[in-house]
């Protein structure tokens, strides 16, 4: 190992990732500094994700028209008994086993997202394929528009089905942009996908939906 | 062979075994941690005997205890401060150039480079070492000079009596 490090921006980066002192976040709303865990808003006008203290969270949700906020969940489900054929699955024209599903509060309909190297893009849904798939699983029909997701993972032999916090479908983009390397992702970006999910499956609660 | 620290840590965070893991950031974390609370308190003492004042300040500009004290938020200049000092390096100085700090909003720093070509990796260069906090480094001027055996037309004008 060489004697001589200069702290090169690369090595500050990571070193920086470590130390105690990491640039803190604040509240969105009232810009005090936050714990590490802390409630996420969607702001309605815009579907942008806001970091929240617990105070603002409470005052400043409301459910109904006249709202700003939502206050995003905390937890997830994790759906056992959740009926798609592979056919199906392929039918919503999707380029990876990976998506999150979410209907956006304005619009009627759901929009499907995929995470990818370059961030998260957007994928038109095939309607009719969609509709099937809510006649088979109604719990799809009760998803709170903007905030909860279904995510489904269909990697590697995996078939997990989650209603997810959407913030927590962004945090798991987010490490796919950043893990990636190479063409088919590297040994990193398939851990973090894992250690996501494991986390996920902690947070969640079982909800079987067969005899729903 | 990857020896460098970044990517050690990059090869710490992939480990397949999560305790291994934890257990090593944990370690390098703790020993951060040591080094940051002994530097501190050099940094009470020099600031607080007779003459340390100036003594921190030569300290401050070495890059090397620089990076470190920055990377602990131990550094006693800003950012504007240390790539002005970086650019008034006697290196930078006497290669017949201005350069000008243009500014450091959002830690993107912005340089300005008038006069000789071929300035510009050096200038990066000495920013990244005094800032190596900086979220981004962008030299106007002071491009590399076109091949050798192309002439532009301006020098020419400029050559001829």
């Amino acid at each position: 190992m060489s004697a001589s490090y200069q702290l090169s921006k690369n090595v500050f980066g990571a070193l920086r990732g470590l130390t105690p002192d990491r640039p803190p976040e604040f509240c969105d709303l009232c810009h005090l500094p936050l714990a590490e865990e802390h409630p996420h808003l969607l702001q309605v006008s815009n579907h942008e994700v806001l970091c929240a203290c617990e105070a603002c969270a409470v005052l400043f949700s409301h459910r109904g028209e006249h709202g700003r906020f939502f206050r995003i969940p905390r937890d997830a489900q994790q759906l056992t008994g959740f009926v798609i054929s592979d056919a199906e699955w392929s039918a919503l024209r999707l380029p990876i086993d990976l998506a999150f599903f979410v209907q956006r509060y304005s619009e009627g309909h759901p929009t499907a997202y995929y995470p990818s190297p370059a961030g998260c893009t957007e994928s038109l849904l095939d309607l009719a394929a969609w509709t099937g798939l809510v006649e088979r699983n109604s719990v799809l029909a009760q998803l709170t528009p903007g905030v909860e997701a279904l995510l489904v993972n269909r990697t590697r032999g995996r078939r997990d089905y989650f209603i997810a916090p959407i913030d927590q479908c962004y945090k798991l983009a987010g490490l796919i942009r950043r893990h990636w390397r190479g063409l088919s992702g590297g040994d990193a970006v398939w851990h973090a996908i894992g250690e996501f999910f494991d986390a996920l499956d902690r947070r969640s609660v079982r909800k079987d939906i067969a005899h729903a | 062979m990857s020896d460098s620290i970044d990517q050690l840590v990059e090869q710490v965070r992939a480990f397949p075994d999560p305790q291994a893991r934890d257990t090593a950031l944990q370690l390098a974390q703790a020993i951060l941690d040591l080094h940051a609370s002994a530097l501190a308190r050099l940094i009470e003492l020099l600031s607080a005997s007779g003459d340390g004042g100036e003594l921190l300040d030569t300290l401050a500009s070495d890059p090397k205890i620089g990076g470190v004290l920055l990377l602990h938020d131990l550094h006693p200049l800003d950012l504007a401060q240390r790539v002005r000092r970086a650019l008034s390096n006697p290196d930078l100085r006497n290669a017949g150039a201005q350069i000008v700090l243009a500014s450091t909003e959002d830690g993107v720093v912005r340089i300005r480079v008038e006069g000789p070509h071929g300035l510009r990796a050096n200038v990066e260069r000495a920013i990244w070492d005094a800032a190596p906090d900086a979220r981004q480094v962008i030299v106007d001027g002071g491009e590399q000079l076109a091949p050798a055996g192309f002439v532009p037309i301006e020098m020419l004008r400029a050559g001829s009596p």
